[in-house]
């Protein structure tokens, strides 16, 4: 099917295939971290700040590879539906920031410093999350 | 905003996947565009109302509620 000129040149998302890679990631940011910790936890033994540090980062660019590639069509109503969803995890995001340090405290939690890999998932996760639920909803 | 879009296509026998194919759009924006969940582009009417040989404002019809 031939797709809008327009579309066709937002160049800001990747190709379709990226979604494969960032599913494929975010598997390897979960599974392997899982493992080593069951099978050979001698391994990162004394460097468990690093590998999570890693971890993290790969399993933030599986979602933004997952979140920022092209749907299989690609036309003006998914374009519209990917702007409302930014506004909407925009949103979300601000809130979670202002009321997860209350929600902590009502836990009796100690308040912990949010990290940025955290909130990026966060951010992420809620767009995929908001985006999938109106394109069927659409 | 109503449309006529369905009726448009019942008269040339046309499924949603033919007018989607013609006018480089999902099946699943027609879909929208005929259950008014979702409003056309100017350009996307206008192949619309190109594809049925008609006016936009033969296809597309405001209502009273687009004036609030």
């Amino acid at each position: 099917m031939k797709q809008s000129q327009a579309i066709n040149n937002t160049a800001a998302f990747f190709p379709n295939y990226f979604k494969k890679i960032g599913l494929g990631l975010i598997l390897v940011a979960v599974a392997l971290p899982l493992s080593v910790k069951f099978i050979a936890p001698e391994v990162i033994e004394g460097q468990q700040e690093f590998y999570k540090i890693l971890f993290f980062n790969i399993l933030v660019l599986g979602l933004f590879f997952v979140a920022w590639s092209k749907d299989k069509f690609e036309d003006e109503m998914t374009m519209q539906i990917r702007m409302k969803s930014i506004g909407f995890t925009l949103m979300t995001s601000v809130f979670y920031i202002i009321f997860r340090p209350v929600v902590d405290l009502i836990l009796q939690d100690p308040v912990t410093a949010m990290t940025a890999q955290e909130l990026m998932m966060f951010i992420l996760f809620m767009y995929i999350l908001f985006y999938k639920l109106q394109k069927r909803q659409a | 905003m109503k449309n006529t879009i369905k009726v448009e296509r019942a008269k040339q026998n046309m499924t949603q996947q033919d007018l989607a194919d013609r006018i480089g759009v999902s099946r699943q924006t027609i879909n929208s565009i005929e259950s008014q969940k979702y409003i056309p582009s100017t350009v996307l009417a206008l192949k619309i109302a190109k594809i049925f040989d008609s006016r936009v404002e033969e296809i597309f019809e405001l209502e009273e509620d687009d004036f609030l």
